[in-house]
């Protein structure tokens, strides 16, 4: 199965992270890394993401610029088409669980991973999407 | 004289209002109405007004009744009613609902309208302060939620990057790619260190008291040459410092290095990465009244958009750069505590200046 990741991320070595698991998990998955929601969500709308099996956002919320929850409510409103084709999982260092509870809630998030990105949560994430890790 | 307290009298009858006017003009400074058109243009003209005597008798509307209308548009001074016995049913509903202070009863003696007025200015004032430690108490609070968001992003982002990487690292079979991520958590301890030493500016420039003190500007200099000589040279900066300091200037030391110690922090900081000729330009000259201080240096500048909000707490112009968004707010605060000013023009690409004027204490 062919991975593409959208990272939105400003953290250089929180990039560095998730680089490095997307690869070690899947050798020929493309990562594609935004520092600002704005250029993630231009990618998204021009359709310049790699043909895939699957897309996987992975969203950090505080970032300068657009914030996290902004980013998720602009891509709730692209056409459906463009939506089905990417899942949100959210990647946070936040300690609001009031938010946090919120977004959850939002129709294109499929989770909220707590910061930091390991392994074992890396794992995680493909087992609730059903993805057969090798 | 203007600190004399500001006394509003209405009364229908103008040998009162005389009368009344004669007795306190010396003590305070008496303002009289004849009837409500007049107070309500008097109020409006002096929002200082502290106390209003209203007279419960007047035609057309009763004391109580004026006092009661008044109170959602002029609510700081202090109302007080003056009346005859036969209205005390009225007086006391009046108190009772909060519209007015108290009450004085007719024909009034000199000494029970000073302690009106004396009790009624103390109240003033309290609430007055009351209302600006509310103001207080509310913008720390809205700091206070900037604070709980940054030491989610600030504290736990750079050490839930620790973890992670270190999690990482125990599967990488090659040293060199953990050296090459050692080198991004080293960058993640500068983060928090960095977020720290501005947090500990930020609570002892607001706690601490001025420390006014004769301010040696070359000798400032020279020690700043020390801290970031070295530092500057392995950069390939050029940095230069400028004093001109002919007369005896005062202020706070402490102060005054925490700022430049900032400014330059962030000359630093916000080079051009791969910029042939990067300099920083620390500019002194202090006369007995006033220090200006220019810094400029050749960063990748500010936009003119964000020239206003640098300042603020938690703000950043740029997402692709550490920082903590502290250092300028601090540099702010701490030049209002001198009675200083400071401010910014900026090239994108090319560079930005920083001009402070501090006077002298």
């Amino acid at each position: 199965m062919r991975l593409s990741f959208i990272v939105v991320e400003h953290s250089e070595i929180d990039i560095y992270i998730a680089t490095e698991l997307a690869r070690r998990f899947f050798g020929d998955a493309v990562v594609e890394t935004f520092l600002s929601a704005e250029a993630a969500l231009d990618h998204i709308v021009l359709n310049k993401a790699p043909e895939a099996d699957r897309h996987l956002i992975l969203l950090d919320l505080m970032i300068p610029g657009m914030d996290g929850a902004n980013f998720i409510s602009l891509f709730e409103a692209l056409p459906r088409r463009t939506r089905d084709n990417y899942r949100i999982v959210i990647v946070t260092s936040s300690m609001n669980k009031v938010d946090l509870e919120r977004l959850r809630k939002r129709r294109d998030v499929e989770m909220i991973i707590e910061k930091p990105l390991t392994s074992d949560k890396f794992r995680s994430i493909l087992v609730q999407l059903n993805i057969p890790v090798d | 004289m203007s600190d004399k307290v500001k006394v509003l009298y209405i009364d229908d009858e103008p040998d009162n209002l005389t009368g009344f006017k004669a007795s306190f003009r010396t003590q305070y400074r008496i303002l009289s109405a004849e009837n409500m058109a007049q107070a309500t243009e008097h109020l409006e003209k002096n929002p200082d007004i502290r106390v209003i005597f209203c007279d419960q008798r007047m035609p057309g509307k009763t004391g109580v009744e004026f006092f009661e209308e008044i109170r959602a548009h002029f609510p700081h001074p202090i109302r007080i009613l003056i009346t005859g016995y036969s209205d005390i049913e009225a007086v006391i509903a009046a108190i009772n609902r909060g519209n007015i202070f108290r009450y004085i009863r007719k024909p009034w003696i000199e000494e029970d309208i000073v302690s009106a007025i004396e009790e009624g200015n103390k109240f003033y004032i309290a609430t007055s302060l009351l209302s600006v430690k509310n103001q207080e108490l509310q913008m720390a609070y809205t700091e206070l939620d900037k604070f709980a968001y940054s030491v989610s992003h600030d504290l736990r982002g750079p050490l839930t990057g620790i973890l992670g990487a270190i999690d990482i690292a125990r599967d990488m079979p090659d040293i060199n790619e953990i050296k090459e991520l050692l080198l991004l958590v080293e960058k993640s301890v500068f983060k928090l260190e960095d977020y720290i030493s501005s947090m500990h500016d930020y609570y002892s420039s607001r706690r601490g008291e001025l420390k006014i003190a004769d301010i040696n500007f070359n000798q400032i200099g020279e020690e700043l040459k020390d801290i970031y000589g070295i530092y500057t040279k392995t950069n390939k900066i050029n940095f230069n410092i400028t004093v001109n300091q002919p007369e005896t200037f005062r202020s706070d030391e402490l102060v005054i290095k925490m700022i430049l110690n900032n400014l330059i922090t962030n000359a630093i900081k916000y080079q051009k990465k791969h910029f042939q000729h990067k300099s920083i330009e620390l500019d002194i000259v202090a006369s007995d009244a006033i220090a200006t201080i220019r810094i400029s240096d050749t960063g990748i500048g500010i936009p003119e958009t964000h020239f206003e909000e640098i300042f603020n707490l938690f703000s950043r112009a740029t997402s692709h750069r550490a920082g903590s968004g502290i250092g300028l707010y601090n540099v702010k605060g701490a030049l209002l505590k001198l009675g200083g000013n400071i401010e910014v023009s900026s090239v994108v690409g090319e560079g930005t200046t920083f001009k402070l004027t501090i006077p002298s204490k």
